[in-house]
């Protein structure tokens, strides 16, 4: 006996997972060169960096910059962190000579934000505000470059700023980050070394170099 | 260095080099994305307990690619082997939107088709890589990527295709959606009717928290932009668009602080709040819901919308009774807010309720936990009654009982009381419809719920009397408590008596509750006495087996049984006489015929009864064998060894008298009626 015939299939059908011709022209036209997409999501930083713009216009805060990796990544490639550090200019309230981030952790618990740990979660970051610890960090806030982070004025510590404080911080991440910085090329030696000799460092460059990169 | 080495490390300094010039917001993206997976995977690590890994992911990812190839020649589906490499992979892949740009390549190798065969695909692959939080994200980032690539009224074609798959792959999309709702904003018009469209397809299928979890994701990531969706709904007054406003105003409500973001939303909630037309105040009062879920719900917020539920039209009230229980379901609901809703619960339930609205506050006191649990069975017995057509109400009721049942007993035997007072009738329908209560039933067979029922048996009412008579029959109890016997005056025993005259119940059942009977009987007139004997022998006669065997094991206690029993033998004694004379050999032209007729008949309906009735019946297919006395199977090219066949059976007495004398026993049920009309029975 005969099996049962499968049905025939019209070929105007077609099986779940082939593509239809007409579905792909619209794809190939769709790919044209400068088709606008869908926008794409906003930075969660560029909120955080708002709500610190806005803290500077409210005289919360003085000028500041953002180093660490965030600062770092501006230009070196991206590396992984949990927090942006932002050093800020902070004078010491009146009739004290103690600086302070009272003001600062006034003003955004008020906003509702949260401190967690030594940080404080605002919008989607954690953001670490330190105050200058030293000359070095006070003239690098000083000459921080100002950048666009779409559409957000926010102000990032010089290349040269950035490896200066790390040797000065000196932590083996630090050293790292140094290390990254030249293996990049992205730090002026001259202009390194004028910091360096401003702020006293020059032998710790010297034996930081004899240690890493062969004296070279 | 050898040569591949060599090769390794300048691959590396390219990709490092191409990362570095990169602009800074697109660094920043990645940043951000590395942020995300490091909290992620920390995450998972403190779940799973290991040690964080650390080695690098692999630059290539061939376990991957395998599988899209696997997906796209539509080869069959086999578990995924070395899961961990290919989480590696994953990871590494998502770290890189490039190379998640290769991939959608790979995996749609003559271009991304802008319909639902898109999904389908993508969904094939997912399964292949086995379904958790990695391959979501993928699946996600596939999707993403494509729209990405896409020109934005493309993306939105291939958007719209969603809805059209057919499930399971549409719910197993809603998994991933969140990634890209995330990562991606919509043009307003295009959301405001995509979103609904997708609740639509979605229906009333329960597996919906993907998608509503996308949205809220979608109102916490592009607020401003919910903001824009939000007022495209603001003439709403389809249900689907009402669910998604409600969300979205919910969500972007409980947002933290964001001024500005409070500043532009405020208008728009006004303009819901007040708007001339139902749809846009429904989204209003129903966003609270979303805000509560959030944990954001304020104390003179709930208090305002109690008030404003009040003072709303008759269907707005109706909808309120669902707003305020789902409110109060919120795991973080504040003490102060729960006891707002449950005065206004209190307060508002009432036996006018909308089928709806009770639906939603038993459902509501259903889940109730210790404290409230007395306030609300309150609810329940407020809103009551309920008709036995309203299934998914007796459901939750069954729920209440069963969570009460198992954690307060003596709460449950209260309520059981109160609840059959309430609503007897309608109960005891449901009661007896095949599978309906089975749950509640096991649970109370070897609890000691005798007390409660001999309430029952013994009520002022006849539904109530009648419901106790069916759980006495169906929980094969027998006894009913001595202080519930010692309470009964003349009338209330007389009432059950007749009650059970006119009740058809099992054989064994029947005899037990006579038992029951026998003491409080002895301590009437002797009309009534008198009676109860008669029916003692009637019952005997009705059913010689189970009836007499449960009066034989009580013979000693009652010397009443044994009279009767004495009685009856002599009577089957007598019949066993006259069947054996020769006037009964004498038979009518066509009787025997008639009766094997009439047997053949009986026996199908029995059949036929048991099979809707019973579970296992309808588990297996019913085969019929034409000839021969073993059966096998073929499976797999392959014929098992013969099986012969089993046999089992079961019996069920059947009352003897019904068929005797059926007009007699029609008769008997009347005068029983009769009877208790007389006793003054104004609930009959």
């Amino acid at each position: 006996m005969a099996g049962k015939r499968k049905p025939k299939k019209n070929p105007e059908e077609w099986r779940i997972g082939e593509i239809r011709t007409e579905d792909l022209n619209a794809s190939r036209e769709s790919n044209a060169p400068n088709a606008p997409a869908l926008p794409r999501a906003t930075l969660k930083l560029t909120r955080t960096l708002k709500v610190i713009n806005e803290m500077q216009a409210a005289g919360v805060i003085g000028r500041y910059a953002i180093g660490g990796a965030v600062g770092a990544t501006f230009y070196l490639e991206p590396m992984p962190t949990m927090d942006v550090d932002v050093f800020v200019a902070i004078h010491p309230e009146t009739g004290s000579s103690i600086i302070t981030l009272k003001p600062i952790y006034d003003y955004l618990t008020a906003r509702g934000y949260t401190a967690v740990g030594e940080a404080l979660k605002v919008e989607d970051w954690l953001v670490q505000f330190l105050p200058p610890t030293g000359a070095l960090a006070e003239e690098a806030i000083a000459r921080a470059r100002m950048v666009d982070v779409e559409g957000v004025p926010t102000f990032v510590f010089t290349a040269e700023h950035l490896v200066a404080v790390a040797l000065e911080t000196g932590r083996p991440k630090d050293k790292a980050r140094i290390l990254q910085f030249i293996d990049a090329e992205a730090v002026d030696q001259k202009a390194l070394e004028e910091i360096l000799g401003r702020h006293q460092m020059l032998e710790k460059w010297i034996r930081f170099r004899q240690q890493f990169l062969n004296g070279s | 260095m050898n040569s591949e080495t060599s090769k390794t490390f300048e691959s590396k300094r390219q990709t490092r080099a191409e990362l570095r010039a990169l602009p800074f917001g697109e660094k920043l993206r990645i940043l951000e994305r590395l942020r995300e997976d490091l909290i992620i995977g920390l995450a998972d690590q403190r779940k799973r307990g290991d040690e964080p890994t650390r080695d690098s992911p692999s630059t290539t990812a061939p376990l991957l690619l395998d599988l899209v190839k696997e997906t796209t020649e539509h080869e069959p589906r086999h578990r995924a082997e070395s899961t961990s490499a290919l989480k590696e992979e994953i990871e590494s892949t998502l770290a890189d939107p490039k190379r998640t740009a290769d991939l959608v390549h790979a995996l749609f190798p003559n271009g991304v088709p802008l319909a639902p065969e898109f999904f389908e695909r993508v969904n094939d692959l997912h399964l292949r890589l086995g379904w958790n939080e990695t391959s979501n994200r993928l699946a996600g980032a596939l999707l993403d990527n494509t729209i990405g690539q896409l020109k934005a009224e493309n993306g939105e074609t291939l958007l719209a295709a969603l809805p059209r798959i057919g499930s399971p792959g549409f719910f197993q999309t809603l998994y991933y959606l969140g990634f890209l709702l995330r990562e991606r904003e919509l043009r307003p018009q295009f959301a405001a009717d995509w979103f609904p469209s997708l609740v639509k397809r979605i229906g009333n299928d329960s597996a919906s928290g993907g998608f509503w979890k996308a949205l809220e994701a979608y109102c916490e990531f592009h607020p401003q932009n919910a903001v824009e969706v939000l007022r495209c709904l603001a003439a709403t007054r389809d249900e689907e668009q009402i669910l998604v406003a409600a969300c979205v105003l919910g969500t972007l409500r409980s947002l933290n602080t964001d001024s500005a973001l409070q500043r532009v939303l405020a208008p728009t909630e006004l303009e819901f709040s007040q708007a001339a037309t139902p749809g846009p105040r429904a989204v209003y009062s129903r966003s609270w819901i979303h805000t509560a879920w959030r944990g954001k719900l304020e104390k003179a917020d709930f208090v305002a919308l109690t008030s404003r539920i009040s003072a709303g039209t008759k269907e707005e009230r109706d909808q309120g009774f669902g707003i305020i229980c789902r409110v109060l379901l919120s795991p973080v609901i504040s003490s102060d807010c729960f006891d707002i809703g449950m005065a206004w619960l209190q307060a508002n339930v009432s036996s006018s309720l909308s089928p709806a609205s009770k639906y939603s506050v038993i459902e509501f006191a259903a889940q109730v936990r210790p404290p409230g649990r007395s306030d609300a069975a309150a609810l329940i017995l407020s809103a009551q009654p309920v008709l036995p057509e309203h299934k998914g109400i007796w459901q939750r009721v069954e729920h209440f009982l069963v969570e009460l049942l198992q954690h307060d007993f003596a709460a449950f035997t209260d309520f059981l009381v109160k609840f059959a007072r309430a609503n007897a009738a309608n109960w005891l329908k449901v009661l007896k419809t095949a599978r309906e209560f089975e749950w509640l039933l096991s649970k109370m067979r070897g609890r000691d719920v005798a007390g409660a029922v001999g309430q029952l048996l013994f009520d002022e009412t006849a539904q109530c009397r009648k419901l106790g008579l069916f759980f006495f029959d169906d929980l094969d109890l027998a006894a009913v408590p001595k202080e519930v016997l010692e309470r009964l005056d003349e009338r209330r025993l007389a009432l059950a008596f007749y009650e059970s005259q006119r009740t058809s119940l099992h054989a064994a059942a029947n005899a037990r509750f006579l038992i029951v009977l026998i003491p409080p009987i002895e301590r009437m007139n002797s009309a009534m006495q008198g009676e109860f004997y008669n029916e003692l022998v009637l019952q005997l006669k009705n059913y010689p087996g189970a009836c007499r065997e449960e009066f034989l094991y009580r013979l000693r206690e009652f010397p009443i049984l044994q009279k009767a029993i004495a009685e009856v033998d002599a009577y089957f004694e007598q019949l066993k006489t006259a069947s054996e004379s020769g006037l009964a050999a004498m038979e009518v032209a066509g009787a025997p015929q008639a009766a094997k007729l009439h047997a053949r008949r009986f026996s199908r309906t029995v059949a036929k009864s048991a099979e809707e009735m019973s579970v296992f019946i309808k588990l297996f297919r019913k085969v019929r064998l034409l000839y021969g006395k073993q059966w096998s199977t073929f499976h797999d090219d392959s014929l098992s060894d013969a099986s012969s066949l089993q046999q089992f059976s079961s019996s069920v007495e059947m009352p003897r008298m019904e068929f005797i004398d059926p007009e007699g026993m029609n008769l008997r049920r009347y005068q029983a009626s009769v009877r208790i009309r007389e006793l003054g029975n104004t609930t009959e």
